[in-house]
């Protein structure tokens, strides 16, 4: 674990969280609070901007419903980041649990997404790809490598590749991924 | 030929690749030709674009689209055009 990274981002947090966040973004704050503890972060979660337990028959159904909840202004914007990413947790990570968040605070529109599958790092390990450490398997993830990836397709991989220029380059966002004990965060001017 | 309308066996929002990958893994394949027919779609995810553009270009049987709207248009743009979100979004 790279602990130089872990200080930066809990010295973003602490800085940031107050003056400039949504509710939604308690998640990482929580993530730290509780050493990623699921069930801990859990707890803590309010039920208002949630929606727990997704399943997939019904995945369109709760995106509809936290839209109309969440004041998001960019409803294209909104289901396209929402259904890249529940898409992505279904293929890849084995969940049990999983919640997706969204709301609009201030002219900012805020994601959060959390499960407890076996991240990204175990995937690739899963399929002998390579990685330095857990935050170079996320930005591998980032920059196309799929475990997906079938001969003869389109390449697959590219989906939260795609999220992340849409949300950093297109409308001047930014994106936090934690997985296992890697985490990169990104925006239009730097990645850490 | 099959005709497939999408908004009637998905809805209006197309989203989730499994969808799109139980219509075709679903279908007949002694058909000759399939017709997919996007009246009344609002919304086409990336995952769903992708998988619909994967599984047309390996069939081995004619596919072809009615009533493209805009939305769906640029998502296949994005898809074969190397992710040129500036486009659509």
């Amino acid at each position: 674990m790279n602990y130089s990274l872990w200080n930066q981002f809990e010295n973003f947090i602490n800085s940031d969280y107050e003056k400039c966040f949504s509710p939604v973004s308690l998640l990482p704050y929580l993530s730290l609070k509780h050493n990623f503890q699921y069930e801990n972060i859990l707890n803590e979660l309010s039920d208002e901007y949630c929606f727990k337990n997704i399943s997939l028959s019904n995945t369109s159904e709760i995106i509809n419903d936290l839209y109309s909840k969440s004041k998001i202004i960019n409803e294209n914007v909104f289901k396209f980041v929402m259904h890249e990413v529940i898409d992505n947790i279904f293929e890849h990570s084995q969940f049990t649990q999983a919640f997706a968040l969204a709301k609009s605070c201030v002219n900012i529109a805020d994601y959060c997404f959390l499960d407890n599958g076996i991240s990204i790092q175990n995937s690739f390990e899963n399929k002998n790809f390579n990685f330095k450490n857990d935050s170079d398997a996320i930005l591998k993830a980032i920059n196309g490598k799929s475990t997906k990836q079938v001969s003869g397709y389109i390449e697959r991989g590219y989906g939260l590749n795609n999220i992340v220029s849409l949300l950093t380059l297109n409308n001047n966002g930014s994106v936090l991924i934690a997985s296992r004990r890697g985490i990169v965060y990104i925006d239009n001017k730097k990645y850490i | 030929m099959i005709r497939i309308k999408l908004s009637e066996e998905i809805g209006s929002d197309l989203g989730q690749r499994y969808l799109i990958e139980e219509i075709f893994d679903d279908m007949d394949c002694n058909s000759q030709k399939v017709l997919f027919d996007f009246d009344g779609i609002e919304f086409i995810s990336r995952s769903f674009a992708q998988e619909y553009l994967n599984r047309k270009m390996m069939a081995d049987y004619e596919i072809g689209e009615v009533n493209i709207p805009c939305v769906v248009k640029k998502m296949f743009n994005v898809i074969l055009k190397n992710n040129d979100y500036d486009s659509i979004y």
